[in-house]
């Protein structure tokens, strides 16, 4: 049954695919914002560098469940794959849905989170700690969707 | 604990107003009460004249800078002062620096020097210009002579594109009967090529040559050449002309050499009038009576005694009166640990400081914060590689005490790490149950009680356990704030209910899951909807309406449901523990495809892949580890039981430019 491995690999080129997004249009956000604040002043590409790679834990959250996904399938050397049926297949295609489409709206959004923080960067660089913190509340809901697709391909018995 | 302060007066005599702030700031324990209505005294006029000064030194620090620069004179750095390359000095000597320093001579100098330089270099530039348009003429014969109006021929110099010198060529001939043409130069090397020659033409087709050098699309030249020289005597004397010019600009380098060994003393100095204008922007808030200065701040309750005696030891007449704070006042907040517990205000300082009259949470937050950021690393190589690189940095470096604080907390964080990890099992992401048999695979399997990727639910139970925890202290911390501001009905009614309320319930539902004492089960279930009850009647105790009472009181009970969401919250931990190990895991596997697939060289590039991957994921997963234990203490822990929004405790003192302030370097202050 070729169609039930094939749908398995759908659901970690999604994970890490959708993840992966995020974290591009997050950090490509920041990685703006922090360009303008290091023209003005170099000295505080650490504190922008910190903030900018923020929203890049979503890409890793998605290779990640990719790669537990591959691993639990056989692609990774181990138990050679004879036959995933296609029910599978499905099954593991949706347990990697919740970190590729949390992945997604996180990174987006903890980008736009952290340009805004890039602001207090450059008005009160002491203060920076608040803006990390403020963006890592966004990516709360990234990591709770990596939880559920780890518990859930953890869970799936086949 | 947040310290106690005391709001104290300070009065001196007004010709010691100088000197007193100079001794405060050096102290650097008063932070000085903002006062209403800011009165300039008499030294109004001083502030603008201090940043004038600032601006003229550091535009000579700039000329030196620009000399270092072209000089190839780098400043080193010692390895012990990686992190802190900044000299350290006493506010005296920085005074001592600023007098001694002859500044008008030198911003004069340096100004001088600086005209010198560009003058020199646009001297350069000039010189360079006009041998690079005398190049192309430099095998022509002709000299100044030739030009003279007087010859009778006339020699004209044109330069005009190859594409158009053949009609050019033909038009002349055609046109000026004694034109003769002679090509001196080609170029084509130009985006257009170009070629530069020479038209002899006798004087009497003048008025012919004027008139067709208007047509055709070609340049004349005209070189200012004297009575007997030739371009390349020319070129020659320009060639001569910029190397004495090379030389003088190196002399006036050398000459700079001098103003940049003044560097550390202009340091100096620009720090003093830095520090000189932090405190005019002090005497703001002084009061001025004709002959004596009265000074208002905050100052720790255990330092008035101390310093009213350095004060009456450094000055004659001064007195330093502790007064009674008004109701409007904001005491400023200052954190004060133990030794142990200091470098965990780093983490309280990211969340800000708490209000004057709240609790401290640096030390509660302690050992939830390290077993949060240990739970989320779970491996305990990366707790070893970070204890070793905390301890190295903590020995060999120079460290300011902030940063001293933060690189304590990394090295119980490393710690922490490393039980926690030998505990799960994790060790540079390799898989211990693959190990040959030994004794080291017996003792860290022995060690190894959980199996996070096999067993993910139970590690996800001790993370919630953790939340529970740390939760439920969060209501100790409360009831400890209302003991503290005497509200002790609130610990009856509130803090204590609702800590046997989750208890309670947990017990009940561990008995009915047959886990923890099954027998109790129905005793559990009316100890809780007693618990329940007797919180809808407290809770809405504020209210005057009975049934408001009742209703806001039943209303209280959705506190459990944010207990729960706040617990889920730590579920967190699990996600970024797995996230160390398996991407540990990839990095291994990727480096043993290396090894294998790659001859002769493939394990120096295994090599390469494991120490990359290695340091990329704990890097990566020390930052997330680091921010999201903080994000469980600021969000979970801290509404609790604090407010926050106090004011930081900022004495008069030292904010420095280019020397560093050596108490900084202090373990205590």
């Amino acid at each position: 049954m070729p169609y039930g491995l094939m749908l398995a690999i759908l659901g970690a080129a999604l994970a890490a695919a959708l993840a992966g997004m995020g974290s591009i249009f997050g950090v490509r956000t920041v990685g703006q914002a922090s360009s303008g604040v290091v023209a003005e002043d170099p000295d505080k590409f650490g504190k922008v560098l910190l903030l900018t790679a923020l929203p890049g834990s979503q890409g890793i959250y998605g290779f990640l469940a990719a790669v537990i996904i591959a691993n639990k399938i056989g692609l990774l050397g181990g138990a050679p794959i004879d036959s995933i049926e296609v029910a599978h297949g499905l099954q593991i295609l949706m347990a990697s849905l919740p970190v590729g489409i949390a992945g997604l709206f996180s990174g987006i959004y903890q980008g736009r989170v952290a340009a805004s923080a890039v602001n207090i960067v450059a008005k009160k660089p002491d203060a920076a700690g608040k803006g990390v913190i403020l963006a890592a509340i966004v990516e709360t809901y990234a990591v709770l969707g990596l939880l559920v697709t780890i518990l859930l391909v953890n869970g799936l018995k086949f | 604990m947040i310290a106690p302060m005391a709001k104290v007066q300070i009065a001196a005599l007004e010709s010691d107003r100088e000197a007193l702030l100079q001794f405060l700031q050096e102290e650097e324990i008063v932070h000085i009460a903002e006062t209403p209505m800011e009165m300039p005294g008499p030294a109004g006029g001083e502030e603008s004249k201090t940043a004038y000064r600032l601006a003229h030194i550091q535009s000579v620090l700039e000329f030196i800078k620009r000399v270092r620069a072209e000089l190839h004179l780098e400043k080193k750095r010692s390895f012990k002062n990686m992190f802190a390359g900044k000299p350290a000095a006493v506010l005296a000597e920085l005074e001592q620096a600023y007098q001694n320093l002859h500044i008008d001579d030198l911003i004069a100098q340096s100004h001088y020097l600086n005209d010198q330089l560009v003058e020199t270099q646009a001297r350069i530039n000039t010189l360079t210009a006009e041998q690079i348009s005398l190049e192309p003429w430099k095998n022509l014969t002709v000299t100044g002579n030739h030009q003279a109006t007087s010859q009778p021929v006339i020699y004209t110099l044109i330069e005009v594109s190859v594409r158009d010198e053949e009609s050019f060529r033909g038009a002349a001939t055609t046109s000026i009967p004694t034109a003769m043409w002679q090509e001196v130069q080609r170029d084509s090397s130009n985006k257009v090529p170009i070629v530069w020659g020479e038209m002899i033409v006798h004087r009497q087709d003048e008025s012919a040559l004027r008139a067709f050098l208007q047509q055709v699309n070609a340049r004349e030249i005209e070189l200012a050449l004297s009575a007997t020289e030739t371009v390349a005597d020319k070129l020659k004397t320009i060639r001569e002309d910029i190397k004495q010019q090379e030389k003088r600009y190196k002399e006036i380098l050398k000459d700079a050499r001098e103003i940049v060994e003044k560097e550390r003393e202009l340091q100096f100095a620009y720090d003093a009038l830095l520090h000189k204008q932090e405190r005019e922007i002090a005497e703001r808030h002084v009061a001025y009576t004709p002959f004596t200065i009265i000074l208002t701040g905050w100052i720790p309750k255990d330092w008035v005694q101390p310093l009213r005696s350095r004060l009456e030891k450094a000055f004659s007449s001064v007195a330093l009166e502790e007064i009674v704070a008004t109701e409007g006042d904001k005491p400023p907040v200052a954190l004060r640990n133990s030794r142990l517990m200091q470098p965990f205000e780093a983490v309280t300082n990211i969340y800000g400081k708490p209000a004057y009259h709240e609790l401290d949470p640096s030390g509660a937050l302690s050992l939830f914060f390290l077993i949060s950021f240990g739970l989320a690393l779970t491996d305990a190589g990366y707790g070893l590689v970070m204890m070793g690189i905390t301890f190295a940095a903590n020995r060999f470096f120079r460290l300011k005490r902030e940063m001293r604080k933060m690189i304590n907390l990394l090295f119980y964080g490393g710690f922490f790490t490393f039980v926690l990890g030998a505990l799960t099992g994790g060790w540079f992401g390799i898989d211990i149950e693959a190990l040959a048999d030994g004794s080291v695979k017996n003792i860290l399997l022995t060690l190894q009680l959980i199996n996070p990727i096999k067993d993910p639910l139970k590690l996800l139970g001790v993370a919630f356990a953790i939340g529970i925890v740390q939760l439920l202290f969060a209501w100790v911390m409360r009831a400890r704030h209302n003991w503290r501001m005497n509200q002790k009905m609130n610990i009856l009614l509130d803090d204590i209910p609702w800590i046997t309320m989750v208890v309670f319930l947990l017990l009940w539902v561990a008995a009915r899951m047959d886990i923890f004492l099954p027998q109790a089960v129905l005793v559990l279930k009316w100890i809780t909807i007693a618990n329940a009850i007797f919180l809808v009647f407290t809770q809405g105790r504020s209210f005057k309406n009975p049934f408001l009472k009742v209703g806001a009181g039943a209303i209280s009970l959705y506190g459990l449901i944010s207990f729960m969401s706040d617990t889920l919250s730590y579920s967190r931990l699990l996600a970024l523990g797995l996230a160390t190990g398996i991407i540990g895991l990839v990095v291994n596997l990727i480096a043993s495809m290396v090894s294998s697939s790659i001859p002769v060289v493939g394990f120096v590039l295994a090599g390469v892949v494991l120490l990359v991957g290695h340091v990329f994921n704990l890097g990566i997963n020390a930052l997330g580890a680091f921010i999201h234990s903080g994000r469980l203490q600021f969000v979970e822990f801290f509404p609790k039981f604090i407010e926050g929004g106090g004011v930081a405790y900022k004495p008069l003192g030292r904010v420095s430019k280019y020397v560093d302030n050596p108490k900084e370097f202090e373990p205590n202050s």
